[in-house]
């Protein structure tokens, strides 16, 4: 058969694996069927190093790849780079257990995956199929190596009239090389076509992207959510809806399914800079801190590694710096410098950049005990932003952190009010300015308490009963919350109940309060709207867990 | 004591999905240390044994999960398109530990052209079941088929040339889930592929898996219908 003349011995093969006794039993294998070239790498790093230099025919990558990178991150990464060719032959290897998410790869897909164990039967049988089928592609994915797309466009034509049985990934690439060249309108035709045939999962995704770049959210929003329903590991669906969440100004949802992507698949550089940057917007300190930390340690020596990320570590960092352990501190202030440095050495820097810069490194002086230091800092970026004009609103509410910090009150006062003013009714920065003011008054409880009172209860005016349980739920975990905290904390987690925000924490934490307030003096003029509340309470709570010791 | 029963299903489940994911892992381990190990012939088909049991088991741990989520209704499947020969050689490349193990003889039948949507790894599993249960029959050879029929039906079918189905099971009606007490964990099985194939639905036609004598061995023949 045919297939038996596959030059092997011609072809230059990588093999990225990092246990030692598959490396050796893959390289045999191999040889065995005539491979003379072989080069083997132990992770990810090694292999982006070993892909800049040199060609290779085929890359077998194994896919679990213990700490660093896993198969798919350097598919991603190379071929979003273009580090590899698109002829080059990429093969994900593969346990059973994550099948799933190498299959459930639609936008960077390898050209084939072989599952384990891999034995020389199934390497040859697969191996044989992958590169025959990719040769189907050769003039298409030569095409696109010569960046020649429309000559690409017309070689996906002719193989799709040519040989039918291939017309559907044709139409998958070009639907991709459409998008790529935002001619969005063609794009929309492809996936059309394709749905009007079947209804699969790359093609739901083309169309939901299609549907985002036109500006339509809501029918990409359905089009998503619907692939992300459906059980396989689509995480590629996530990452779009929460795009698509983040373009309609719904900047917790578009976290929290970003969040869960990440419960799937961990390694994306991509995916954990993202998370950091949307919880940044959310004023989420912990998740920041905790999608830069991952976001960075994959990207040592990435292409994804940029200044952005890199300050907003550094700005992560600061409760550490303020609350850490000394030892935490220690580290985190050498890890806070060095980052700003890189940013400014490796990158070159917009206006808006260099004043988060400087703010990062007077916030990190001043958090570390250092507040004259800190103060000069602050005074060297200061000149920079007297024209708030060429600053974002989220760049103005950094400076607002420094203020507080530096300033006089009553300078800090006045442009904490202004900004206020400029926010509006913007919750997601009203939430982050709300956010700063608490992290500010960390050591003084009794104003904190004030605070999230305050701001509990514009919430619960607002009907905005999910963040206000989260801010009064806060007030009352201080050690001197009172009475009244505690009821519009129930009042708020009530009425989130009866919206159908239920959970199990909130279940703990509400009865928790309840307990607390038990021995509430009947004469008490709050006692009234407590027992209310219980009663409330008990109502939201379905039968077979009121009767679950019965 | 409380009665809960889907709490104890989720536990099961869960255990399950576990000893499933570990299991792999033992046996990728055990793969590795009985290539290093110098056996001799006697040995040798021990080991062979040994390993093809464990892919029964882990194909089995892969079986009884996906059947659970059919009963829980959870268990949406995902079509695509696949190239039947490619589908049909990587089945066979697969049980090559079944074929050393029983000298079985497992060989496929496709047009080169052919293909068709459906979930891969819901039809992988029931064509393991058919498998496995063929050669539990005692059959020796082993013909995956695929062709067309009747108003674009995509048929998979596994012929064997063991003693065929005994008149009872194929008067049973499996979508009923009625099961013979001297038949029961094939007529489980199989209750379970036809619940796993009857979720391919296009328009009014909806995927099943019929029993029957092969025209192609001399044995039994499972046919699994797939709408297109």
């Amino acid at each position: 058969m045919a297939l038996d003349l596959i030059p092997y011995h011609k072809k230059n093969v990588l093999i990225i694996e990092d246990l030692a006794e598959m490396r050796s039993s893959m390289k045999s294998m191999l040889a065995n069927m005539g491979v003379q070239t072989m080069e083997t790498v132990n992770n990810g790093e090694e292999a982006l190093a070993k892909l800049a230099m040199n060609r290779y025919h085929i890359v077998f990558s194994d896919y679990e790849l213990g700490r660093g990178k896993d198969g798919q991150q350097i598919l991603e990464e190379v071929r979003h780079s273009g580090l590899i060719p698109a002829s080059t032959v990429y093969i994900m290897v593969t346990a059973a257990q994550t099948v799933e998410m190498v299959m459930g790869a639609l936008e960077f897909e390898p050209d084939g995956y072989i599952t384990k164990p891999v034995t020389l039967e199934i390497l040859r049988t697969r191996l044989n199929r992958i590169i025959r089928t990719k040769d189907v592609y050769r003039e298409i994915n030569l095409a696109i190596d010569k960046k020649d797309i429309n000559g690409a466009l017309e070689a996906c034509n002719r193989l799709a009239v040519e040989k039918p049985k291939f017309a559907l990934p044709a139409y998958r690439i070009k639907g991709k090389l459409l998008i790529g060249e935002k001619r969005f309108d063609e794009a929309k035709d492809i996936y059309d076509t394709v749905l009007g045939i079947k209804r699969v999962a790359w093609a739901v995704l083309g169309m939901g992207k299609v549907e985002y770049f036109q500006g339509n959210y809501d029918e990409a929003q359905k089009l998503l959510e619907s692939l992300a329903q459906t059980r396989s590991k689509y995480v590629e669906a996530f990452d779009w809806l929460s795009k698509v969440l983040e373009a309609q100004g719904k900047f917790k949802a578009a976290q929290k399914v970003l969040e869960q992507a990440i419960a799937e698949s961990p390694k994306s550089v991509l995916r954990q800079q993202e998370l950091a940057r949307l919880a940044e917007l959310n004023g989420d300190m912990e998740a920041m801190y905790k999608g830069c930390r991952k976001a960075t340690g994959l990207s040592k020596n990435s292409v994804f590694k940029n200044a952005d990320n890199l300050i907003r570590y550094a700005k992560a960092l600061q409760p550490k710096i303020k609350h850490g352990s000394m030892r935490d501190q220690k580290i985190a202030i050498s890890e806070a410098f060095g980052l700003v440095e890189s940013a400014k050495t490796e990158f070159h820097l917009s206006l808006s950049q260099m004043v988060k810069c400087g703010l990062v490194e007077a916030q990190t002086l001043f958090n570390s005990g250092k507040p004259l230091e800190g103060k000069m800092a602050y005074r060297a970026v200061s000149t920079m932003i007297k024209d708030s004009s060429a600053l974002s609103l989220d760049d103005q509410l950094d400076v607002l952190v420094a203020k507080l910090q530096f300033e006089d009150e009553p300078e800090a006062q006045a442009y904490s009010n202004d900004i206020l003013k400029k926010i509006g009714g913007n919750r997601r920065l009203q939430t982050k300015y709300y956010g700063i003011l608490d992290f500010h008054l960390s050591k003084l409880p009794e104003a904190r308490l004030e605070l999230l009172k305050q701001r509990g209860s514009e919430l619960l005016g607002m009907k905005d009963y999910e963040e206000a349980w989260e801010v009064l739920y806060k007030a009352t975990r201080l050690p001197c919350a009172d009475v009244d905290c505690q009821l519009d904390a129930l009042k708020a987690i009530v009425n989130l109940y009866k919206q159908g925000g239920r959970s199990s924490d909130y279940l703990n934490q509400a009865n928790e309060l309840f307990n607390l307030l038990q021995n509430m003096d009947s004469g008490d003029p709050r006692y009234p709207s407590m027992e209310k509340l219980r009663l409330q309470w008990a109502e939201q709570q379905p039968d077979d867990e009121q009767s679950a010791t019965g | 004591m409380t009665n809960n029963p889907q709490l104890a299903d989720q536990l099961l489940a869960a255990s399950i999905h576990e000893i499933k994911n570990r299991f792999g892992l033992v046996f990728s381990q055990l793969d590795q240390l009985l290539a290093a190990l110098p056996l001799d012939e006697n040995l040798n088909q021990s080991a062979e044994q040994i390993k093809c049991e464990a892919e029964f088991i882990g194909a089995e741990l892969v079986r009884v999960l996906a059947s659970y989520k059919t009963l829980e209704g959870d268990h949406l499947i995902n079509q695509d398109q696949q190239f039947l020969v490619d589908f049909l050689e990587e089945k066979v490349a697969r049980h090559a530990n079944t074929i050393r193990a029983h000298h079985l003889n497992l060989s496929y039948d496709s047009d080169e052209e052919l293909d068709g949507f459906f979930d891969a790894g819901v039809v992988n599993i029931v064509l393991d079941t058919a498998i496995y249960n063929a050669v539990k029959e005692g059959a020796k050879t082993i013909l995956l088929s695929a062709d067309y029929v009747d108003d674009y039906y995509l048929r998979i079918q596994i012929h064997d040339d063991g003693p065929g189905f005994p008149a009872s099971m194929l008067e049973t009606d499996f979508s009923q889930g009625q099961i013979k007490s001297d038949s029961q964990s094939t007529g489980l099985g199989l209750f379970f592929a036809q619940r796993l194939i009857s979720q391919h639905q296009e328009g009014e036609k909806q995927g099943r898996v019929e029993l029957g004598k092969s025209d192609r061995l001399s044995g039994a023949c499972v046919s699994l219908l797939l709408p297109q």
